[in-house]
Parts: C-alpha cells; structure tokens; sequence
C-alpha cells in the first residue's frame, strides 16, 4: 500500500462525520441516478415494446409498382388516374426464399417471418367486414406475434382452411371457435374458411381487423404463386433498426426496405427530449455531488494543513501532497457508489412493491447501467478533489508549520 | 579538523513583494559534522528564516549554500523533498505528530515516504528509537493520547528514523514544562553522544544554549557572535546569552554571589 493512500485513509477515517455525510451525499446521488435512470428507460422500453414489440420492425417487400408509389408518394399530377377505392394486393416478391437465406446468418435477428398482406371482404351470418389477412408460418410468425400464446380460445393451428381471427372480429360476426366464414377476394372469389382459434394481441384495431391464415393457403387465395409480400423481421436492438436496414438497402436489389422508426418518428422525438430531460437532471445531480465532495475536501485541506505541511518537511512531494487528497475523492467515489447502487435497487424494490399489479410499469435496471452511474459518480469525485489536492500540492510547509 | 556538513555563503532571504523585508542579511555559517550547536536572538531576528534554509524547506534569496560538496540551487523541487527525507530530522517546538497515527507509524512515516510505500522494515529501528527517547510501553499509543512531553520524544524519534546527517530543531522545548524541557534537552545531546548526526537548535532557552558545543548569535537578519562554548568560561557565556534572552535579575542572599538568578524566558513565539 502506498503510504499517501494509508494516510487518505486515516484521513477520512478521522473526520467521520464528515466522511459519513459526504459519502451518503455520493450514496443519495448514485441511488437517485440509478432510480430515474432505471425508471425512464423503463418507461420507454415499455412504450416501445408496446408499439413495435409485437409488430414487424424491419419489412422487406417488394419494390413498389407504379399504382402503389403513386399512392404512397401523393403525386399530384396523376391524381386524377387513381380515384376510388382499390383493393390492393402488395406486389409479390418471389424470391424471398433467396433473401430469407441470406439474411438468415445475421446474427441481429431475432424473429424473420415470410408473411402475405392483403384486404378481403368477411363474411357470417349475414355480416360484412373488410379485413387484413395475413398469410404467415405459424412457427416463425410467433416469434413475432406470439399469437400462440396469446389464443383466447381454439387451437393455435393454421392449416389448410382453419383461420385464426381477432378477438373483436369474433365478436362483431358473433362467431367463435368452429365456426364458418367466408372470404371474399379483391378478385372476386369466395373461399369457405374454418375458425380454428380466437387471438387476443391487446390491440383493438388488430383484434377487429386481422385474420392470420396459412401462408400456402394465402398464396393461393390471392393467386401468388410460390411468391410472398413482405418478410417481417425482428432484431435484437430494434434501435439500430435504421441502421441494419441501410445495411441490407445495399446488399439486396430490387426490394424496398420499410423499419419502425422511419414510421413512428414522433414518437422516437418524444423519447429524445424525455432522456434529454433526465440526462438534465442526472448531470445536475452529479453536479451537485461534485460541488459538495469539492467544497468538504478544501475544508479538509484547511483542516490538514498543519499535517501536509510535515509531510512536506519529511520529504514529501508535491506530487504526494495532492495524491492524499485525489485519493481521498476516489475512495469517497468508489465508497459512495456502492453505498449509493444498494440504495438506489432498494429505492427500486420498494417502488415496485407499492407499485404491484396487472399493467404496472416493471422497472427493469441493468448492472452494466449501475457500473456506468458508478463510474461516472468515482470519475466526478475524484475530478471534484483536483482543487483540494492542488491547493495540497502547493502549499508552503513553513507557512503551515507556522500558521497551523 | 571536522569535516564541513553544510556550509552558507552570503545567504540573503528576503520577504514580501511590494514592500520587502529582509529576515536574512548575508549570513555565512558553515556547520561541521557532530556538531551540537544552538542558534540564540531575540524573536525576529532571522533564527527560524535560517534554519529554514539550512532544511532546504526554503530557498535563499541571494547566496549560495552546500551539503557537503552540493550546491542547493541546483537542486529541483523533487532532490530537494528527497533531501530533507533522507539528510534532515526537523523537530518542530508544537512536536506535529499526525494525530491519526500511533506514536510508532509517526516515527514510521519518513520511512514510508522514503520507500513511497508503507512497511515494516523500519519498524525494529522505530522501536528502538522510542526505547531510546523512553516511550517503549507507548508505541501503540494514538499520538494525541500522550502528554505534550511524550509527543516531543516521539517527534524526536521520528527525526531520526531515517538516519540523518543534521538534526533541525526549531525551538523544540518552547512548548514544554522545565522538567520536560531538561529531558528533552539531554536527550537530545544523548543521541548526538550516541548517534552522531550534527544538532542545530533554534532555541530561546539559555539552558540548552549554555549546554551546546556552539552558541551562534543573531540580531537583526546577521550573526552577530559565533564562538565554542569550550573556549569560555560558564560564566562568561552566562553573561553573553542571559541579557538577549532572559529579562534576569539577581538576588543576592546571605552576601554570597549570584546564586539565585531568576530567569523569566521571553513568552513571545518567535514568528521568523
């Protein structure tokens, strides 16, 4: 052990008070840190969970033809070309399987589903209803959907003629499990379906619009052949979204890449400003902190003058001088920061247990965030006791023998 | 002849920027080896501006001053920490012990600082000392538990752990009861009988002065006298330092002569 730490430590451990209180300054700091940290990413991972956790977040579809990009992109001069209503098939993309394999090795991805989009007319007991098929593999399109798991009733099957619809569908048709319903195609075709289960995907509007079937069935009821819509992908940091999709942009041709945060951007902007707003307040807290271990170790100079200046007489150096006091910032950091991270995860228990319940925030925190908050809380003791450890440095052994 | 220890040439120290004070005005001391020497004047007269200098804890103005064959001023600010730690023992008059520590890790530290690590390597020698200043049942003790004698002996200790070649005392029993003050005083010259390293003592206490192998005498920033006690008569001596130091009177009684002198030590601290 380095002398100049044992005297840090002798130090620290003589003004106890003093000690104490900076430290649970630390400690308070860390927790608060850790506490509104934790709470908004949170807040926002479960925002963004709710909006695309169950949803595609990167869409590979066909390039647009020209009815749909003069649809999508509003061109003014062929407006009147396109009045009325159309029923749209997405134009189909016929090698998926050739991209589904290439992107396969991308170790991002978590979910891929090959899926078919179209609109049909519904129709039961005299009813009607347009809706959204969705032609997909079961296995692969719940790692997107989940829908197994989330089945109110009936099995989670879909095969041949069996179907499985929203849970508002089912009740506008008044129509359960077993049921027959009857689809009607853009091309005029009616095909008889099975209901073989009833999803709840905690959407309203998918619950009354969406109707999943089998991808082969789908392909052949919009006349498809082997081709599909759209693949659906999932990745595992749905933030780099934009960043994977550019990726994929330049390495397949002929294909238009939709992703998430393209579509939701008011929401991303929202997200923005609400982490501005507690990195704000985060960076004032650390501040704060700052400030105080600053201010408690220049009294502590004071304090230790008469003894630096000894040191000094007995052939310390300057060097040495300031050592005992970043050192003394350091240890308060470091002691602080534990103390601080037991309080703030406690801070958090206690939050959830007051805070139990079905659709209650779960505050998730992460020990690679704690480490983080601690780090940065050490780093800004320690930067917090350069001024004391200068003045330490500087000071003339005489006029502290002397004056002390 | 005795080999030369430190030697001062023309040393000037001056103070102040706007309006400059000289403590020192062109000194020329040459210290020998062994020696056991006292530094006498009154309170501003540059005493502890010298000793300063000699402990390489300041630097001189103007003038030039060796160790051994070493000129200071080409020494930077590390040599010179390295020096003090190594070649000089300070004894302060307020002892300044660290409080956080035993009175054995106070005797350590020069020893930490010298390696830049703490151990235990010193720690026999350490003992040893504080048997020798007569703390050896204290060596445990918190240094602020122990009486402001005691915390001089451990002060002394710690001078000399490293085994210096100049002892710089800066009024070391100015703080000190008589009875305290004599044993500190024949400890020391004990340890320089014993040990060896050369004494210069800041003092204003005639006791010590009178008992020094060297009475070097200041006045106004210069050496006004510099002579071996061994070449005058205790009395003489007496007579030499007694007025600058003790306002003295002398009772007569029973028609005998100056037996009971009365010494009343100038209270002033002695800022310089």
């Amino acid at each position: 052990m380095s002398y100049e730490l044992k005297i840090a430590l002798r130090f620290l451990k003589s003004g106890k008070t003093q000690t104490l209180f900076i430290l649970m300054g630390i400690a308070v700091g860390v927790a608060v840190q850790i506490f509104l940290g934790s709470l908004i990413t949170s807040l926002q991972e479960s925002l963004v969970d709710r909006t695309i956790g169950n949803s595609s977040q990167i869409t590979i579809k066909a390039e647009d033809d020209e009815i749909s990009r003069a649809l999508t992109e509003n061109n003014q001069e062929e407006e009147t070309l396109l009045r009325g209503n159309f029923s749209v098939i997405e134009k189909s993309l016929n090698n998926w399987s050739l991209i589904v394999g290439q992107l396969q090795g991308d170790e991002r991805i978590t979910a891929i589903s090959p899926a078919i989009q179209g609109t049909a007319l519904i129709r039961s007991a005299g009813k009607n209803q347009s809706i959204q098929v969705k032609g997909i593999e079961l296995e692969n399109a719940d790692k997107i959907y989940d829908i197994s798991q989330r089945l109110t009733g009936g099995e989670p099957l879909v095969e041949g003629n069996s179907i499985l619809i929203g849970s508002k569908l089912s009740e506008n048709l008044g129509i359960g499990t077993g049921g027959v319903v009857s689809l009607l195609t853009p091309k005029g075709e009616t095909v008889r379906f099975i209901v073989g289960g009833v999803f709840d995907l905690q959407n309203e509007s998918v619950n009354e619009s969406l109707v999943f079937m089998d991808l082969k069935r789908a392909q052949k009821l919009f006349q498809l052949g082997s081709g599909i819509t759209a693949i659906e992908i999932q990745i595992s940091d749905p933030f780099q979204a934009d960043v994977v999709a550019e990726e994929w942009k330049s390495q397949l041709s002929e294909v238009k890449i939709d992703q998430w945060k393209a579509q939701n951007e008011q929401l991303l902007s929202a997200l923005a400003s609400q982490s501005s707003s507690s990195y704000t307040i985060q960076f004032f807290v650390i501040l704060a902190v700052t400030l105080g271990i600053s201010s408690v170790l220049a009294v502590s100079v004071v304090q230790k003058s008469k003894e630096i200046g000894i040191l000094k007489a007995m052939g310390s150096t300057k060097t040495s001088a300031s050592r005992i006091f970043l050192l003394q910032g350091l240890i308060l950091g470091i002691l602080g920061s534990i103390v601080g991270s037991g309080l703030g995860i406690l801070l958090l228990s206690v939050y959830q247990f007051f805070n139990q319940g079905s659709g209650s925030l779960v505050i998730n925190y992460t020990w690679s965030g704690i480490l983080i908050i601690g780090m940065i809380a050490t780093a800004a003791a320690t930067f917090a006791s350069l001024i004391p450890a200068r003045r330490s440095a500087n000071l003339n052994p005489m006029e502290a023998i002397k004056n002390g | 002849m005795d080999k030369v220890l430190i030697h001062g040439e023309n040393l000037v120290k001056e103070y102040g920027t706007a309006i400059k004070t000289r403590a020192l005005d062109g000194v020329d001391l040459q210290l020998n080896e062994g020696e056991f020497a006292s530094i006498i004047g009154a309170s501003g007269c540059g005493k502890s501006t010298l000793l300063n200098l000699l402990g390489a804890l300041d630097r001189p103005t103007a003038g030039k001053l060796y160790f051994k064959d070493k000129e200071f001023s080409s020494m930077n600010e590390f040599e010179l920490a390295q020096f003090r730690n190594r070649r000089i023992g300070f004894i302060f008059q307020f002892h300044h012990l660290l409080p956080e520590f035993t009175a054995l890790e106070n005797v350590l530290i020069p020893s930490w600082i010298e390696s830049g690590v703490v151990n235990q390597k010193k720690q026999e020698r350490a003992i040893e000392l504080l048997e020798t200043v007569g703390l050896k049942d204290k060596i445990r003790n918190p240094s602020n538990n122990l009486s402001g004698g005691q915390q001089q002996r451990v002060s002394i200790a710690r001078a000399l752990i490293n085994d210096p070649d100049l002892v710089l005392a800066d009024e070391p029993t100015g703080n000190l009861d008589s009875e305290s003050t004599e044993q500190v005083y024949d400890l020391l010259r004990k340890i320089n009988r014993d040990l060896g390293m050369a004494f210069l003592i800041v003092t204003h206490d005639r006791h010590i002065a009178e008992k020094s192998d060297r009475i070097i005498e200041m006045k106004d920033g210069k050496i006004i006298s510099d002579y071996l006690t061994r070449s005058e008569t205790p009395e003489a001596i007496w007579k030499n330092i007694a007025p600058i130091n003790c306002k003295y009177r002398i009772q007569f009684g029973d028609g005998e002569q100056d037996e009971h002198r009365v010494c009343m030590p100038d209270t002033g601290y002695s800022g310089s």
